[in-house]
């Protein structure tokens, strides 16, 4: 039946095998060109600000790039030697405290999202987290002054790691939502039809296949927060010397941001040097992180 | 079209043993009523399959029978099913376990992002299987005729294997947990030929054990593999809604050959409009 209404209208079918050759000089062919050009041209202007920014960091900072900048402590000025070994530690712990608490909390936040909640309660959380996400870090860094260094009466990385963890949360939240929407209605539904409950199929199946995106909002969120001066300004100040672990943390920390930020404005070379060389370490550690979880992210999901 | 081969004769078996039964159920999507006033028996160990238009409301009653349009807000379903003695939508009755005893395969496969021994193991592990994990995972294998396939890369994920493998798994993971009866809805309509057959085949081999039934919309397949099939068809009220009923459910063999209603002559004849 289908056979025959082909063969009835091929009469009228008149082919030109010149219509198949590629045509040069035609608007079409000249216009997808010329587009393809353009956006492989501001596809390599994106890139080349990081490029930019490592080379430059690296040309200022490599004199003072030695081995001991990780080991020593941030000298005086004009005195010639010393590191930012404790700067280090500090950025480290305090970006690790605020992971320990926002990506817990933002993971679950994002669970309840898409998976338990519905309609405008969800729109609502939905909004508060991007609003959050667009607070100023010097607001998120006063408030976290007021909620925790006020109330403890002191500065401490606990203080840093709060701060950190609320500006963190946000993107934790969002980029977690987002990669839960993107698994398959079906997939849950074969969870679901096989006797298994709610909370399993989160737990087992849907989490697992968001993982890789997960991990990638929490680099995201990690990177954004290793960066950060304004919030440590308030909450961990900085110190010139090794954390004391005696006290547990509740003391004045050092980190690279704050680090750079001090160093950076004052008159004295061996200072500014400094400054340089912490500078390229903090964007080597975030690159750094960026690649693991790049590779540890490699598993095959949807 | 070809004439379509039979599946061995069976009557509606009113003696053999009933696994379901829809009395009077109708299902609603908020106020749009999909289907109404269903009434079938589905005997035990015999394929049934459901034909009928788009739209029909097969799919819909179809997860009616383990619960799973209750995934779907505002469904409401009227009327009883049973499911042995059983109100399959009594107070008293766990969804959870009625999907453990009524396994369901779907259109697209949808095999967990997770190892292909996994995706067998995960539905007797959230069941609390107690006996050999290693074993049933290679019996469910067998069964679906997936085990000379997988058996040397038990370990990589399901989501590697050709579609018509990772139906094969979805079929062994739903009967790794020992259910009663399988839902299926069109589980090879994403498929090639060679994988229907062995679906097909493997339908067939699982009868033995399972209630069937299918959904499909191959009139083929439907008079090639069931026992029993059951037309739906959809009217249009006065305001435009559309609305599923069941025509005509009997033998397969007389459905095709000898139906009774004009309605079903002209969809199996392919006079459908
Ligand atoms: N989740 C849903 N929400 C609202 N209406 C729905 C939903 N699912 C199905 N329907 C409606 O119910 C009716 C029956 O749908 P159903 O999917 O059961 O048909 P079907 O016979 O399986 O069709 P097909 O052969 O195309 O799969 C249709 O009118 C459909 O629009
Ligand atoms: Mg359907």
């Amino acid at each position: 039946m289908t056979l025959e209404y082909y063969s009835n209208n091929q009469s009228n079918i008149e082919f030109d095998p010149a219509s198949l050759k590629k045509n040069l000089s035609s608007f079409r062919t000249l216009f997808g060109l010329f587009m393809s050009g353009v956006a492989g041209l501001f596809t390599f202007m994106a890139i080349v600000p990081l490029f930019i920014i490592l080379s430059y960091l690296l040309s200022k900072g490599i004199s003072s790039l030695r081995l001991q900048v990780f080991s020593e402590l941030p000298p005086p000025p004009l005195v010639e030697g010393g590191g930012f070994g404790n700067a280090i530690i500090g950025t480290v712990l305090m970006v690790g405290i605020g992971a320990l608490i926002s990506v817990p909390i933002g993971v679950m936040a994002a669970i309840y999202l898409s998976e338990f909640s519905e309609g405008k309660l969800a729109d609502w959380i939905r909004f508060a987290t991007n609003v959050l996400s667009g607070v100023p870090s010097i607001i998120i860094g006063v408030f976290a002054y007021i909620a925790v260094v006020l109330t403890t009466r002191t500065y401490s990385a606990w203080a840093g790691g709060f701060a950190l963890a609320i500006l963190m949360l946000p993107i934790i939240v969002r980029t977690t939502d987002e990669a839960l929407k993107l698994v398959p209605q079906e997939v849950r539904q074969a969870s679901i039809g096989v006797g298994a409950n709610n909370y399993q199929t989160v737990l087992q199946v849907v989490l697992p296949a968001a993982i890789p995106a997960i991990i990638t909002g929490v680099t995201l969120a990690v990177a954004r927060a290793a960066g950060e001066t304004a919030p440590l300004l308030f909450t961990a100040l900085f110190t010139q010397f090794w954390p004391n672990w005696g006290n547990k943390l509740v003391e004045p920390t050092a980190s690279l941001a704050v680090l750079v930020y001090n160093f950076a404005i004052v008159p004295f070379q061996n200072q500014q040097e400094l400054a340089w060389a912490a500078a390229f370490i903090l964007v080597v550690l975030v690159l750094l992180t960026s690649i693991i979880s790049r590779i540890a992210t490699q598993a095959r999901t949807y | 079209m070809n004439k379509p081969t039979f599946a061995p004769e069976v009557a509606p078996s009113p003696n053999g043993e009933i696994v379901i039964k829809a009395d009077n159920v109708s299902v609603f999507y908020g106020d749009f009523l999909a289907v109404r006033d269903v009434c079938l028996e589905i005997p035990k160990h015999k394929i049934v399959a459901f034909i009928g238009p788009s739209g029909c409301g097969k799919s819909t009653m179809l997860r009616c029978f383990n619960r799973m349009n209750e995934l779907i807000p505002g469904t409401k379903v009227e009327g009883k099913i049973t499911f042995y003695e059983t109100d399959l939508y009594g107070s008293d009755v766990d969804a959870i376990s009625v999907r453990r005893k009524i396994g369901m395969v779907f259109q697209k496969p949808n095999p967990f992002p997770k190892s292909i021994y996994n995706n067998i193991a995960y539905g007797a592990w959230v069941n609390h299987y107690q006996g050999d994990m290693d074993e049933l995972v290679e019996r469910s294998l067998r069964r679906a005729f997936l085990w000379d396939e997988v058996k040397d890369i038990l370990y990589q994920s399901g989501l590697d294997l050709s579609g018509g493998q990772q139906q094969r798994l979805c079929i062994a993971r739903a009967i790794a947990i020992e259910p009663e009866i399988l839902l299926m809805d069109e589980p090879c309509s994403a498929l090639d030929p060679i994988s229907t057959k062995n679906i097909e085949d493997l339908m067939q081999e699982l009868k033995q054990r399972y209630t069937i039934i299918i959904v499909t919309h191959n009139m083929q397949q439907a008079a090639r593999i069931s026992d029993l099939t059951a037309f739906f068809n959809v009217e249009t009220n006065d305001k435009g809604d559309k609305t599923g009923y069941l025509v005509e459910y009997a033998a397969t063999k007389s459905i095709f050959e000898t139906p009774q209603q004009q309605a079903t002559l002209d969809y199996v004849s392919g006079r459908f409009s």
